[in-house]
């Protein structure tokens, strides 16, 4: 499904490379996690992948259900079902979340020929999401992400990647600013997404959403690459001995 | 227009005050055009009608009140489903040639006159002496239904002096709603008093006519514990001035004014807005948001005078743009004048560029750039349709500015 080939990349503004040659191979029905110290370059990584604006690829390739994506635009890759969920999601005051939702929702139907949905049928169908995710009506009718609370934002993420359906899901830090029932909340939420179909890719710090995400392959980032690979037990290793032997065994 | 007016009058140069923004030249064209367009005083005919006037994009506006008045240049068509105004209302033209509405001859050229100092605006003194036209409006008590007053084809490509005055009585209401710009051109006044306890709504829509060109003052005497709010909505507008001149001389006064611009290509809208305080405990507050693209202009010009005896006055103003190319301008002038001690003013402009991780977010969900524009512009604008007071009236027109900034950005 995804294919990340010898992946270099650095900020327009900046030369200073950020990746320098990452490898990812992700599966359809597999859960990925990221793992790895700060800077090491995982939002960027995700950031890439989804298309933001602000990077150069310098090298390497992103190749995702047999196309290369690196020329399109963000909105493109969404439509072939790429979703990001934002470490720090973007509080947009003056546009309803509800709006925001059914435009998202019709943008891809429309780019997928299909017929965009009524606004009766969809308010059925976010208010039964949103239900399943703890998420209150007036949080669908308040500005997006506009004043909600860190736990709010994220289920809202996680809210808009139940709607949407991606076959990709990639989720930069979502545990990060949860206390432990926000997490569960939210994993569950990503768990009910769990398919045969469509894999997700979980970036994080810490071991302990990999206990509600159980993933089958664990990758550790060092300085711009994938350094190390393997199961689950590799994220408790890291919990226990944290990255010191990852990064000695690197030195040496 | 001869020499001999031009210098009685002496029209603005790009060197005055408050004509560094906006050049006067179009307005002295269109002012010279109108006055060889002079039309007879008379009313010909006042008809009921059943249906309402409903030029494009203000169909909504049926469901919120039944009291629509058609207005040409020389008459005045009622059309309120066959209901006639009540008692609570007069309404009329503004007929000079026969001495106007014997109300009416208290405010007319009287509020303007005086509101000449201490900054002359000899575009307003011209309509004032010269313009035939106009309609004048008198709410003797509270009015629950909005009054829509359209601009009808008579109107259409000319250039027009309009003069309108209206009259807001001690404790009454009055919504109103100036609908259309089918003239070329046009330079007008309207004078309102609103007497104690008085309240008076006032709205502008100005997007229909891409051609037409206005310079548009509003002079206001609010009396004790009064409130004046006025509303304007500007699309595509290649040269527009909207002047407000506003005098709170008496105790809990309070005047609203706000408006919004959606500026595409080669268009400029301008407002200038002047609110004295002489009064205890006064009001007042200007809120004004443009989103400009394509090389648009947007002006704002604002002043807060506090008088040395004002004190207690809450005044409030900000002016923000949202450009969305580089040839875009957003020009301000942000200006407090205050003499007394005891008063809390503040004054704010911003002006900047599409948020770009608010637009990212937008399109990494699947909205495309275009429409992620438009959709971030409308949220910036709309917060403005919180400052009208009839919410019917808001709601509807959040659907023409989603139109307007859809076919305009």
């Amino acid at each position: 499904m995804l294919n990340i080939e010898d992946l270099h990349a650095h900020l327009e503004e900046e030369k200073k490379p950020i990746l320098k040659g990452v490898n990812l191979k992700v599966h359809p029905g597999e859960v990925h996690a990221i793992m790895g110290p700060n800077g090491s370059g995982k939002s960027t990584l995700s950031y890439i992948i989804s298309g933001r604006d602000g990077y150069e690829v310098s090298k390497g390739s992103i190749v995702y259900n047999d196309e290369d994506i690196l020329d399109l635009e963000p909105e493109e890759r969404a439509t072939k079902g790429i979703f990001l969920a934002f470490q720090y999601p973007v509080e947009i005051p003056g546009v309803g979340n509800m709006t925001f939702l059914r435009t998202a929702y019709n943008s891809l139907q429309k780019a997928r020929n299909e017929e965009e949905i009524s606004a009766s049928d969809f308010l059925k169908l976010v208010r039964q999401k949103a239900s399943e995710l703890n998420i209150g009506p007036d949080l669908l009718k308040r500005p997006v992400n506009y004043g909600f609370s860190g736990g709010e934002k994220k289920r809202n993420e996680i809210l808009q990647m139940a709607v949407l359906e991606p076959s990709l899901c990639v989720l930069d830090e979502t545990d990060s600013g949860l206390d432990i029932d926000a997490m569960k909340q939210v994993s569950k939420g990503v768990n009910a997404l769990r398919s045969p179909n469509r894999a997700i890719v979980v970036i994080t710090h810490y071991q302990r959403l990999l206990n509600h995400i159980k993933p089958d392959i664990v990758h550790v980032m060092v300085d711009g690459k994938i350094v190390q690979s393997g199961g689950a037990n590799l994220a408790l290793d890291i919990e226990n001995n944290g990255y010191a032997n990852i990064l000695n065994n690197l030195n040496n | 227009m001869t020499d001999v007016v031009e210098h009685n009058y002496k029209f603005p140069n790009r060197g005055d005050e408050y004509w560094r923004f906006t050049k006067p030249d179009q307005f002295i064209e269109i002012t010279a055009r109108s006055t060889q367009n002079k039309l007879p005083g008379l009313i010909k005919s006042v008809a009921i009608k059943a249906q309402k006037p409903t030029p494009a994009r203000t169909g909504f506006l049926n469901d919120v009140s039944n009291i629509g008045i058609l207005f040409q240049p020389d008459e005045i068509i009622y059309c309120n489903n066959g209901k006639k105004v009540g008692k609570t209302l007069e309404i009329g033209h503004l007929n000079k040639a026969d001495g106007g509405a014997s109300w009416a001859t208290e405010i007319t050229g009287v509020i303007s006159k005086k509101m000449q100092k201490p900054i002359p605006r000899p575009f307003a003194k011209y309509c004032v002496d010269n313009s035939q036209n106009g309609f004048c409006i008198w709410a003797k008590e509270k009015n629950s239904e909005p009054v829509f007053l359209t601009y009808g084809d008579g109107f259409a490509e000319n250039d027009f002096l309009l003069h309108n005055v209206i009259k807001v009585s001690s404790g009454a209401s009055l919504t109103l709603v100036e609908i259309g710009n089918p003239w070329t051109g046009v330079n007008q006044v309207n004078e309102v008093h609103i007497e104690p306890k008085g309240e008076f709504n006032h709205i502008r829509l100005a997007y229909e006519n891409p051609e037409a060109k206005s310079i548009v003052h509003q002079y206001a005497k609010v009396d004790e514990s009064a409130s004046l709010k006025s509303f304007s909505l500007y699309g595509n507008t290649p040269m527009a001035r909207n002047e407000h001149i506003i005098e709170l001389l008496e105790d809990n006064a309070s005047a609203y004014v706000s408006g919004i611009f959606v500026g595409n290509g080669q268009v400029s809208q301008d407002d200038t807005v002047f609110i004295h305080h002489e009064g205890l405990n006064g009001t007042s507050r200007q809120v004004f948001r443009k989103v400009l693209n394509g090389g648009a202009t947007g002006v704002f010009q604002g002043k807060i005078h506090v008088n040395p005896g004002a004190q207690k006055t809450d005044g409030y103003q900000k002016s923000q743009a949202l450009l969305l190319d580089e040839k875009s301008q957003f020009l301000v002038k942000p200006e407090l004048e205050i003499y007394a001690d005891d008063v809390s003013c503040s004054h704010g402009s911003t002006c900047g560029s599409i948020d770009t991780d608010a637009l990212y977010y937008l399109r990494s969900r699947g909205i495309c750039k275009q429409e992620a524009t438009s959709m971030l512009s409308l949220g910036f604008l709309k917060e403005v349709l919180e400052e009208i007071e009839n919410k019917a009236i808001a709601e509807g027109l959040e659907e023409v500015l989603t139109e307007l900034v859809n076919d305009g950005i």
